[in-house]
């Protein structure tokens, strides 16, 4: 119920706080957003949503085509950056319209300034998750510091740069647990056939990696400690 | 006898006032023709309805629904028949293809400007043609924001006006515009935001100044 309440109220917040950021769109100015949307296969993949937003609002959207392109004329942002949002349904939340498929979050470095924005193709992935159980064994005396890395399903990139367009291993999580911790489960969607890195260190000792693959439906994976 | 005089004296009367009524129509006929000479023609003021009709390949007509306006112009004779003189006109529109233009609502034009025209009087008519230049901006509404496209309109514009009354006229006028606009776009966009064209239709009350449009 309070967690309810918490939800709630922080929505309202992100609602109340974007409500009154103006937008402030630029004046005589269009842009050109293209490219092609395709799978990790390089199928066309057709119905995708494509928008461009500034402070939460839609600036111009449209879908991919039945050949995965897609072309569409936005407004600018005058001072607030720019964002292009593929497969996105809301830029509160970040939630994937297709839930079958990753997004893809370009964003400009401050107000953008280009008028062409060509993407190229843009690759988006199968969606995949795995869960990783750590469970604090009775009896052991271990803490245990360790870092999750995984890729996310919302890759976000530079608009100026092109740079990991696969955002791999961009989602990175430290945690520590000491021998009054009590077990944990750490849910988490990522790109199907991907791994997360499981890197930790049992008192201190010497780092480990484990490998978790990212399966549909998940990979379970149990750390005892 | 009597019959006989009043009969002459009846077809004398008659005579006498159908010849007065003549030489007054006469006179009055003169008298206007004089004034229709010598009268000054100051110059004209038009009101109307303006109907917008985009056509090309261009943002306007391939991504808004146009709406009717009203414009406004003053003619001021300088030289003869030559007159030069300040025009308004505006318009509405609602976005209907959004991919297109951009993510926004309602646009509404106005041209704001001036004209350099010949005018010729044809009997209750006058026909006049009319080159104008001005300022041209789109004002765009959306996304609870406003924002603008502006350009420099370019016009030719016939006009043709009947005279109901001395100082009053109907008129219509077609209207060629061309606005080169000022968006910034990519040059694939070139074709779409670099112009728009119209061939716009105008009609309305034309108020005439100057005992020189006196007519009948």
């Amino acid at each position: 119920m309070k967690l309810h309440l918490y939800k709630i109220l922080l929505f309202s917040a992100v609602l109340l706080f974007t409500s009154c950021e103006k937008l402030e769109i630029t004046n005589n100015e269009r842009l050109l957003v293209k490219g092609k949307v395709v799978d990790e296969n390089g199928n066309a993949l057709p119905n995708i949503s494509i928008k461009t937003e500034a402070v939460n609002r839609s600036l111009a959207n449209t879908r991919s085509d039945a050949n995965g392109n897609f072309e569409l004329t936005s407004l600018n942002a005058n001072t607030d950056p720019l964002h292009v949002l593929v497969n996105i349904a809301s830029s509160i939340n970040f939630e994937n319209e297709n839930p079958d498929y990753s997004s893809k979050v370009y964003t400009s470095e401050g107000a953008n300034s280009q008028l062409l924005l060509d993407l190229g193709t843009i690759t988006l992935s199968g969606l995949g998750s795995f869960s990783l159980y750590l469970k604090n064994l009775s009896g052991d005396n271990n803490s245990l510091e360790y870092t999750l890395s995984y890729t996310s399903k919302v890759c976000r990139l530079s608009l100026e740069s092109n740079s990991n367009p696969f955002c791999e291993l961009d989602q990175v999580e430290n945690g520590f647990a000491d021998p009054t911790s009590e077990n944990r489960t750490l849910n988490r969607e990522s790109i199907l056939g991907s791994v997360a890195v499981f890197e930790y260190k049992l008192n201190n000792g010497a780092t480990q990696t484990i490998e978790i693959p990212v399966t549909n439906p998940p990979t379970t994976y149990v750390f005892e400690y | 006898m009597f019959l006989n005089i009043r009969t002459l004296l009846v077809a004398l009367l008659f005579s006498a006032t159908t010849f007065a009524q003549q030489t007054e129509t006469e006179t009055e006929k003169n008298t206007n023709q004089e004034q229709h000479t010598s009268g000054t023609k100051v110059g004209s003021i038009t009101v109307g309805a303006y109907l917008p009709i985009a056509f090309g390949e261009n943002f306007v007509n391939d991504g808004m629904d146009l709406k009717m306006g009203a414009q406004m112009q003053l003619k001021l004779n300088v030289l003869g028949d030559f007159y030069i003189g300040p025009a308004l006109s505006f318009f509405f529109a609602d976005v209907n293809n959004r991919a297109l233009v951009g993510n926004y609502d309602e646009m509404s034009n106005m041209v704001l400007g001036g004209v350099v025209g010949y005018e010729k009087q044809v009997e209750r008519f006058d026909l006049s043609i009319g080159l104008g230049v001005g300022y041209s901006g789109y004002f765009n509404k959306g996304l609870g924001d406003s924002f603008e496209d502006n350009g420099t309109a370019l016009w030719l514009r016939p006009e043709v006006s009947y005279r109901l009354a001395n100082y009053v006229s109907f008129y219509v006028a077609p209207e060629l515009r061309h606005d080169f606009m000022n968006i910034d776009v990519p040059s694939e966009l070139k074709d779409t935001f670099g112009g728009v064209n119209y061939f716009n239709l105008g009609f309305g009350l034309r108020i005439n100044f100057g005992t020189g449009y006196k007519f009948q």
